[in-house]
């Protein structure tokens, strides 16, 4: 990451946190405060949407209850496509074939469907949603995975370990997985982007996990203050930022 | 060619596996959809009872290979609910695709000379590609309706080309950044290679060695990645056409998740992964064909 967007992030960070710790969840209605203007008191800096919900406040507990699940659903995403990755791996040519045909149908339906169905079928809490994401999304880190897996497959050292007389899962435990290390962080930053435009747009869409306690998601903001933007347009500008803010700095190396 | 049949095949065969089991995730419980309607409980059971996963997979199979006829919840002819429409998500679609395929070719070869100008392109390409699709198409909204209103909202008229215009936008614009990171990144490698020096001292004009010589070159991996665009667009299309109300394919797979429309929602599974397998296998074996021909090897 290059120094002036590490200093935008710190930034960025440090006026979310600040937004979680001055305010209570924006998750009740305040009929005093409907379209507060922006700039006028402390206790409202970015003013208010039309129900009354402090706009800062929206954006911040917006971001955290992206990340909550944005991350662990990544990394439940890396863990289960490693795994997957290595039953191809140890398994016989056969099943591997069946293993690579799933992930191509994983990968030929769009994945935001495949979330949509599941969260539909399944209800959206903090269980299903990163499930949703899981497998929506695990075709492509196990496709990544399986690419790396085949370069460091064909070199030396691994070719000298099977002559020794190791094992598959031995030479998976010992030589190829400490070389995948670099390849998980890899997904892990140019996945958790990924996941969290998903994460918006289910927002969007009215699939939201945390309304009842951490207020709206960020694509929901959006949907509810779009056709108001006249009035309040602090309301869509702020949570677009928080998006684009997060993707954008997450998503650099 | 028999290699890739079986394989289509077996992917054919686990799509409609996997189909069936996501849609009967989904309709589990459609009791709630009648719920005011007035039928009686005995009737509500029986509309929303479920048919075994044998079943499910035997009806699907008759869907699509025309044994049977599939109905829709709203009791139209599944067959004929897609071909109405998938004409208007083809035009948004090869809109978007001409869009994002000039656009990208234009900017990036025009401003090759300027590197700052190229940079300032390239960041907004990198900010478009960080922007979710339908923050896009809400601003868009707001710019062409709400403000200056030029534009119709939504909704589709046959002829009528103004309906056309926001959703192709919205979908283009992802496109473009995609094509023109790649075209910009590409051809700044290539014109410092000794053959495009050779050209330049000897005095070929700009336009020729930018559009006839280092075009061409980079054209293969474009072609590749415009095809890989196309399957990709139609998870775009869910949302953009929600947005402006528009009455293609990708509001249809919207709609048919919401109302548990399980033979709607399976058929359209099955056509939409057959499509993007099949744009993502010709795009790969173009580029194998392409590489090959480089490499000097032939059949």
């Amino acid at each position: 990451m290059s120094k002036p967007m590490r200093v935008y992030m710190i930034c960025f960070s440090v006026f979310a946190l600040l937004g979680i710790f001055s305010f209570e969840a924006p998750n009740g209605i305040d009929l005093d405060a409907v379209n507060y203007p922006a700039f006028e008191s402390w206790s409202h800096p970015f003013g208010c949407d039309r129900l009354g919900r402090d706009i800062y406040a929206l954006f911040s507990f917006g971001i955290l209850s992206t990340l909550l699940v944005a991350i662990p659903a990544r990394l439940l995403t890396i863990a289960f496509a490693s795994c997957v990755s290595l039953f191809a791996y140890v398994s016989n040519r056969f099943l591997g074939f069946i293993l690579d045909q799933l992930s191509y149908v994983f990968l030929s339906i769009p994945s935001l469907l495949i979330a949509l169905l599941i969260v539909s079928g399944l209800g959206a809490n903090f269980i299903t949603l990163p499930l949703a994401i899981l497998l929506s999304d695990w075709a492509n880190a196990y496709e990544t995975i399986k690419s790396k897996l085949k370069e460091i497959n064909q070199s030396s050292y691994i070719h000298s370990s099977f002559v020794m007389g190791a094992g598959k899962v031995h030479v998976f435990r010992f030589h190829i997985l400490p070389s995948l290390v670099s390849i998980f962080s890899f997904l892990f930053v140019t996945g958790v982007p990924n996941v969290i435009m998903a994460i918006a747009l289910f927002s969007f869409l009215g699939v939201d996990w945390s309304g009842d306690f951490l207020g709206p998601g960020l694509g929901e903001q959006i949907a509810f203050s779009a056709d108001y933007f006249d009035k309040s347009p602090l309301a869509v500008i702020m949570p677009v930022f928080g998006i684009v803010s997060m993707i954008v700095g997450i998503g650099r190396k | 060619m028999a290699k890739e049949f079986l394989r289509f095949l077996s992917f054919f065969i686990l799509l409609s596996l996997l189909s069936i089991a996501l849609v009967r995730l989904r309709a589990v419980d459609k009791a709630y959809q009648y719920t005011d309607s007035g039928l009686s409980e005995s009737a509500i059971k029986e509309l929303s009872s479920q048919n075994s996963y044998l079943e499910d997979l035997q009806d699907l199979y008759g869907y699509l290979f025309l044994l049977k006829e599939g109905k829709t919840e709203s009791g139209e002819n599944v067959l004929s609910h897609l071909g109405e429409r998938i004409f208007p998500t083809i035009q948004i679609s090869i809109l978007a695709i001409l869009f994002g395929v000039f656009t990208s070719i234009g900017f990036s070869l025009y401003f090759l000379d300027s590197p700052r100008a190229l940079k300032a392109i390239d960041f907004f390409s990198k900010l478009m590609l960080s922007t979710p699709i339908f923050i896009f198409s809400l601003f868009l909204l707001i710019l062409f309706f709400y403000k200056w209103e030029l534009l119709p909202p939504g909704g589709y008229e046959f002829g009528s080309f103004s309906y056309l215009i926001l959703p192709s936008l919205s979908l283009g614009v992802r496109v473009y950044a995609r094509l023109q990171l790649y075209l910009s990144s590409q051809a700044k490698i290539e014109l410092e290679t000794p053959l495009f020096k050779l050209l330049e001292t000897r005095g070929i004009p700009r336009n020729i060695i930018l559009f006839k010589n280092l075009f061409p070159k980079l054209l293969p991996t474009f072609i590749v990645l415009v095809i890989l665009d196309l399957g990709s667009l139609l998870s775009g299309a869910m949302v953009v056409e929600e947005i402006f109300f528009f009455p293609g394919i990708g509001r249809s797979l919207y709609y048919a998740i919401k109302s548990m429309d399980q033979a709607l929602l399976s058929v359209l599974l099955v056509y939409t992964g057959s499509m993007i397998y099949g744009m993502n296998r010709a795009a790969l074996i173009y580029q194998d064909s392409k590489n090959s021909l480089l490499a000097g090897k032939s059949k």
